[in-house]
């Protein structure tokens, strides 16, 4: 047999992590988002199909949002430097946004990316069944707009692909890569909380 | 740490094969393509800086080129059907170009990459040390035109991916997919066959 061997070549890296600790930060995270909302009802119209999305948390003073950072700074560190192989500076990687997405029944999220950062997140504090699950899609236009009949979908001519995340998962992933989220097909609502990653020098 | 998984998701391919009985068909192949460039000298420009690149093949009429290809097809034709997952019918699937070219010392290929194909393809005939390495980039501009300082090259936050073939090799590669070839730095020519695959329905 004539000896083969493949190289996978340049690929989008999504890291799955489970937070320790995150029935307890769980709670104080769905106290602290549900005043918010209390506060502004309307939230903003971003990538959310009926769902309500909160204005942007506090990350100067002490509470939940600050926990919870606290919660995976170490995994971070260890992402950046380890995995990406970038310089880790303190100070110079900044969580320059956090925000939560509720979407209820019949709510949705439509295809987008984030932009001017490096890394962004999904944290699921609510996960019911059926609640919509995150889909990435691949970001290559020349693969994605002119491709021959799939017959079977393989790991190197998919374009899109589903990730099931459970309540307490914390998933980053680079920002360029576009993402939306199913129906939610609950009863029950599904909260997340997302946050984006820049680094300045 | 490794409390956490990681997605690698949609990555480029390179198929790298190693053919069997390929001492006697780089022979036959190197007289081929000596005869052809004595037919042709001025040969045609492409990417090849410095070195000859023939014309295509005559698939047409010429059973030796006919006969080169045949060989070929067994390998595009399992990376279609069991890796890629595409619909394999052979009246559909075509080889659309198959060419030669000879790096003399000093000799090198800029960057390029292959349009109107879905699979393009190197085969190694002779690869004398230092003759020039092949580098694949990376696809993703949205990645490549910013990023943080980078400390350590890691599989996920490479730009490029050099390989470094033997003779006998065949790489097999999605044609969207840019190359270069380094210079050759040796006394002896370098010689590769290329083509490409296209797949109409």
């Amino acid at each position: 047999m004539n000896q083969k061997n493949v190289y996978e070549l340049f690929p989008d890296p999504i890291f799955h992590y489970k937070l320790e600790n995150y029935k307890q930060i769980n709670k104080e995270l769905l106290n602290y988002i549900l005043e918010l909302q209390k506060k502004d009802k309307k939230g903003n119209n971003r990538s959310n199909k009926g769902g309500w999305h909160s204005p942007n948390f506090d990350l100067v003073n002490p509470g939940p949002p600050i926990n919870f950072i606290n919660s995976f700074k170490d995994f971070l560190k260890h992402l950046i430097e380890d995995e990406f192989g970038w310089e880790y500076v303190p100070n110079k990687q900044r969580i320059v946004a956090m925000w939560a997405i509720i979407n209820k029944k019949n709510s949705y999220n439509v295809r987008h990316n984030h932009q001017n950062c490096y890394l962004s997140s999904a944290y699921y504090i609510k996960k019911p069944e059926n609640s919509g699950d995150i889909t990435f899609h691949d970001p290559k236009e020349a693969k994605t707009y002119r491709f021959p009949e799939v017959e079977k979908h393989t790991s190197y001519s998919t374009q899109s692909t589903t990730i099931k995340p459970k309540e307490g998962d914390l998933l980053i992933f680079p920002s360029y890569l576009y993402h939306d989220v199913g129906i939610n097909l609950s009863d029950e609502e599904r909260v997340v909380v997302s946050f984006n990653i820049d680094i300045g020098y | 740490m490794k409390n956490y998984q990681i997605y690698k998701l949609f990555p480029t391919p390179v198929f790298h094969f190693k053919l069997e009985n390929y001492q006697e068909l780089n022979t036959e192949l190197e007289n081929y393509i000596l005869n052809l460039r004595k037919k042709d000298e001025k040969g045609q420009r492409k990417s090849n800086t410095g070195g000859w690149h023939s014309h295509n093949f005559d698939l047409t009429n010429d059973n030796t080129a006919k006969k080169f290809a045949k060989i070929f097809e067994e390998f595009y034709k399992k990376v279609i059907i069991n890796e890629m997952g595409w619909k394999y019918d052979s009246n559909k699937v075509k080889m659309e170009g198959m060419w030669s070219i000879i790096n003399k010392k000093g000799s090198f290929n800029i960057q390029h990459n292959h349009p109107n194909a879905y699979l393009s393809s190197a085969y190694y005939v002779r690869h004398p040390e230092k003759s020039g390495s092949i580098k694949f980039f990376d696809p993703r501009e949205q990645k490549n035109i910013r990023y943080p300082i980078i400390k350590n090259y890691t599989n996920i936050s490479a730009v490029i991916t050099e390989i470094t073939p033997k003779e006998g090799d065949l790489l097999i590669f999605p044609s969207y997919l840019y190359h270069s070839v380094g210079e050759n730095l040796s006394e002896d020519d370098r010689i590769i066959v290329s083509f490409n695959v296209d797949i109409d329905y």
